[in-house]
């Protein structure tokens, strides 16, 4: 088994046209979708991440600066770590991702195995 | 306290051998361990090079492959802090910033 993540990109996309009432049902397919990974033992984490707020930290002429993070199509919203036998597996469940329905994006990425970062 | 995600992007590595790469590695892994130390570190992995994209066109969930780019995600760090001042003194000490790669800060949302 490999862990894969789901980095949920452009969250907001096409949300400030939606009613109270498509959230609602929106977010009824997110935590649909998120029951089924439990449900199936593959869910290993998942975050959400502030909107609008944040910070881009660089090395410029050999000093370290942090500047603001503006926010585009390709923000990270949050993610989700999720269990699988190979990427095809994890392209399965990402492919039901209820971001898909609303402007957003999935970039999935296996985890490198072993790291002694975690 | 709040969460912190560090997003490691970018970075030139290409260039080094696997002798240098190795000694490399041991500089973010000496880094995280001082995190362990001072009690900041929740968390932290590398990402494979290869990977999908996923998105919705013309009706259809398509998938696509992942090109790596300048601002590509090749790993993240999940810290502690108090602030966005104090998580931004703890990044800059990240090693990510002496091979050309940046870091994208952010918050996370308590559920």
């Amino acid at each position: 088994m490999a862990q894969f993540i789901l980095l949920l990109k452009g969250i907001n996309e096409q949300l400030p046209g939606y009613s109270p009432e498509e959230l609602q049902k929106l977010f009824g397919k997110y935590d649909a979708w998120v029951e089924n990974l439990r449900k199936r033992d593959k869910l290993r984490a998942a975050q959400r991440l502030k909107d609008g707020i944040g910070r881009v930290i660089s090395a410029q002429n050999g000093r370290v600066v942090d500047g603001p993070f503006a926010e585009t199509k390709e923000t990270i919203g949050g993610y989700f770590v999720i269990e699988c036998r190979d990427i095809e597996e994890a392209v399965t469940y990402a492919q039901s991702c209820p971001i898909l329905l609303h402007g957003g994006s999935v970039e999935l990425r296996e985890i490198t195995e072993g790291c002694r970062y975690s | 306290m709040a969460q912190y995600v560090l997003l490691l992007r970018g970075g030139e590595f290409k260039q080094y051998s696997p002798q240098e790469m190795q000694k490399i590695l041991e500089k973010y892994i000496a880094w995280a361990d001082d995190l362990r130390r001072r009690s900041l570190h929740r968390g932290g992995e590398e990402l494979n090079n290869d990977g999908r994209i996923l998105r919705l066109e013309k009706g259809k969930i398509v998938d696509g492959p992942f090109t790596e780019t300048k601002e590509a995600v090749g790993g993240f760090f999940m810290i502690e802090a108090k602030n966005y001042d104090e998580a931004v003194q703890i990044s800059k000490g990240c090693p990510h910033f002496n091979y050309g790669g940046y870091i994208e800060l952010r918050e996370v949302i308590p559920h």
